[in-house]
């Protein structure tokens, strides 16, 4: 059972083939993710992610840190993110998938988010819009990808 | 069964509950205070010790930030026996922190907060523990105040001026008649029994067990409580408060307390907080994080964590309150219960003062707050003890510290016998 599930859709200039591989060095697509406060490989397709994200609701923790461990999937058409992770205490787990389509040098590239909140971090959804948090850092990731894949 | 009556009920000895015991009765209402354990045992005894400048809230919050610098110069004028001058640096040490420097200034302009900018080589002139990794520096009037001296001062104050101040009397139920609360029920764990105390107004000032105290009244009072953690180091390492310049995050706060360092803090949802536990990761995460800042606090010996548990609340943007982030709840459906959640232990004479704002109102009381201006128990603590103590014995001990070596030492010392005597002085106004 997922606890939020977002989707979503943006399509890039460029071979379906290099994307994949752009979203697959994790070193590469690190940075163009904005919450990532400080990350270290494992291997090739892990690596240890600090995420510090921002809410507004709760004045003395404005700023909320995330450590992660990511793992990266590579297929043909499909690239997916396994994010294991623990916040303000609680365990998460997230798995981001895109699939890759090419259509006369454009790559429309579908996403979906699918989150599982711990117990007690189900527990901050009474003081915090915890939905409209993940979106909005699904949003800010989205956009940073495409801001560094144009960029490549 | 005793049976006693009060205009005001204040449950909870914590530092919000204690000021609005002093605020009502400095108002010339009759109230008694409520503590389950010792006062300042909860969550306010367990900060950082870190009294704000306000400027660690310049970047989200500017009424916090601009109440924080109000408070404290407040709680520096009322006791400042208990509160150490020191400073604080705010410092950028990564590209990122740096990025939020001008958002800061702007923020600490906006709020009205004395700053400085200090050149990096001054800055480890005056601090050389700090990293040579720091790239900016602002100074700020942050201070180190001692929570729990402060309470029992706030707590004595509020006896001499004639409350009643039970320790060891815990909340067990509410008698209801109709919408309001005739009567409290009391366990008196000095004596285990059952006391009945009757009053016309009760004020719940419980913290993260607000819910709980609500429940007993039949009401449902949402409250997320959260564990903060703080690592207790064995040396002093810096002058002055330390602070990483970024929003309010977790690890981002070194407090020089006397001769040792704290660093502060996490948050970690809880379900229970008489129930829970200080993780490792959170006690490792603050030694990481500290040591970006101060590079010796890695090899310096910790000598314990402990955690304090505070009440998350929603801001609410736009509400009567603005974004204070403590909130005054009148609750409909039992009429003379009132309960406070949230607010910071640098503001929390504020969040007494606002309450007892409203309890006077209602109260047809035409009279303000006094306690921004009311110099508080404890300047000269030999002395003033012996306002309280007439037993012999005790006053004697007290008074052997006196021009000793451990004269400065013996001072914490007489606020602990202090509490000890208004528990049994109070036990006496009332008959138990």
């Amino acid at each position: 059972m997922v606890d939020v599930s977002i989707r979503g859709s943006f399509s890039i200039k460029g071979n379906r083939e290099e994307l994949i591989s752009f979203l697959t060095d994790l070193n590469k697509i690190v940075e163009c993710i904005p919450n990532v406060e400080d990350f270290s490989l494992i291997d090739d397709e892990s690596a240890k992610v600090k995420f510090r994200v921002s809410q507004g609701s709760i004045s003395d923790i404005s700023m909320l840190t995330a450590n992660t461990i990511v793992k990266i999937q590579k297929g043909l058409k499909e690239v997916a993110y396994y994010i294991n992770g623990k916040i303000v205490g609680s365990s998460f787990t997230s798995v981001i998938s895109l699939d890759l389509k090419e259509e006369e040098g454009v790559t429309i590239i579908d996403w979906r988010a699918d989150v599982n909140l711990g117990n007690a971090l189900k527990l901050l959804k009474k003081v915090l819009d915890l939905d409209e948090l993940i979106r909005s850092i699904s949003d800010d990731t989205v956009k940073g990808i495409i801001k560094c894949v144009n960029g490549v | 069964m005793n049976s006693t009556e009060f205009d005001v009920v204040v449950i909870g000895g914590g530092i919000t509950g204690l000021f609005t015991t002093l605020d009502l009765t400095l108002r010339g209402l009759k109230v008694c205070l409520l503590e389950r354990n010792v006062i300042g045992n909860g969550t306010s005894g367990k900060m950082h010790g870190l009294l704000h400048s306000g400027a660690r809230y310049v970047f989200n919050d500017v009424e916090s930030a601009i109440e924080c610098k109000q408070e404290n110069r407040i709680i520096s004028k009322i006791a400042p026996h208990l509160v150490e001058e020191t400073g604080g640096y705010f410092v950028a040490i990564s590209e990122r922190d740096e990025r939020n420097y001008d958002e800061f200034v702007k923020g600490l302009k906006r709020a009205n907060i004395n700053y400085k900018e200090i050149e990096r080589e001054e800055a480890i002139r005056e601090e050389p523990k700090l990293t040579r990794d720091v790239r900016m520096v602002i100074e700020v009037e942050d201070k180190v105040v001692f929570p729990r001296d402060l309470m029992a001062s706030v707590a004595v104050s509020s006896y001499l001026e004639g409350a009643v101040v039970l320790q060891f009397s815990e909340v067990k139920g509410f008698n209801l008649e109709k919408d309001h609360i005739s009567e409290v029920l009391v366990e008196d764990k000095v004596s285990n029994s059952l006391r009945k105390i009757r009053a016309k107004v009760f004020l719940n000032t419980t913290g993260p067990w607000g819910g709980k105290i609500a429940k007993l009244a039949k009401l449902n009072l949402e409250v997320l409580p959260a564990a903060g953690v703080m690592n207790v180091y064995s040396r002093r390492l810096t002058r002055r408060v330390i602070n990483r310049l970024r929003p309010p995050s977790d690890g981002d706060i070194l407090v020089p307390y006397e001769g040792e360092s704290i660093m502060g803090t996490t948050a970690v949802i809880i379900e229970d907080p008489d129930n829970f536990q200080v993780d490792e990761e959170s006690v490792n995460f603050l030694t990481d994080e500290g040591s970006k800042m101060i590079p010796e606090l890695s090899k310096t010996p910790l000598i314990r964590s402990y955690a304090s548990v505070r009440p998350l609340i929603k801001a609410e943007k736009g509400a009567r309150e603005a974004t204070r982030d403590f909130k005054i709840i009148e609750h409909k459906e039992v009429s003379n219960l009132v309960s406070v959640i949230g607010g910071k232990f640098t503001t929390g004479r504020l969040a007494a003062e606002k309450l007892s704002d409203l309890i006077s109102k209602r109260m047809g009381l035409n009279k303000v707050s006094k306690t921004q201006d009311y110099r508080l128990f404890g300047s000269d603590p030999y002395r003033e003890i012996r306002d309280l103590s007439h037993l012999e014995d005790i006053s004697q001990i007290i008074s052997s510290y006196k021009g000793s070596t451990d004269e400065d030492r013996g001072k914490p010392m007489i606020f602990g016998f202090a509490l000890y005597l208004i528990n049994k002085l109070s036990r006496g106004v009332m008959g138990w």
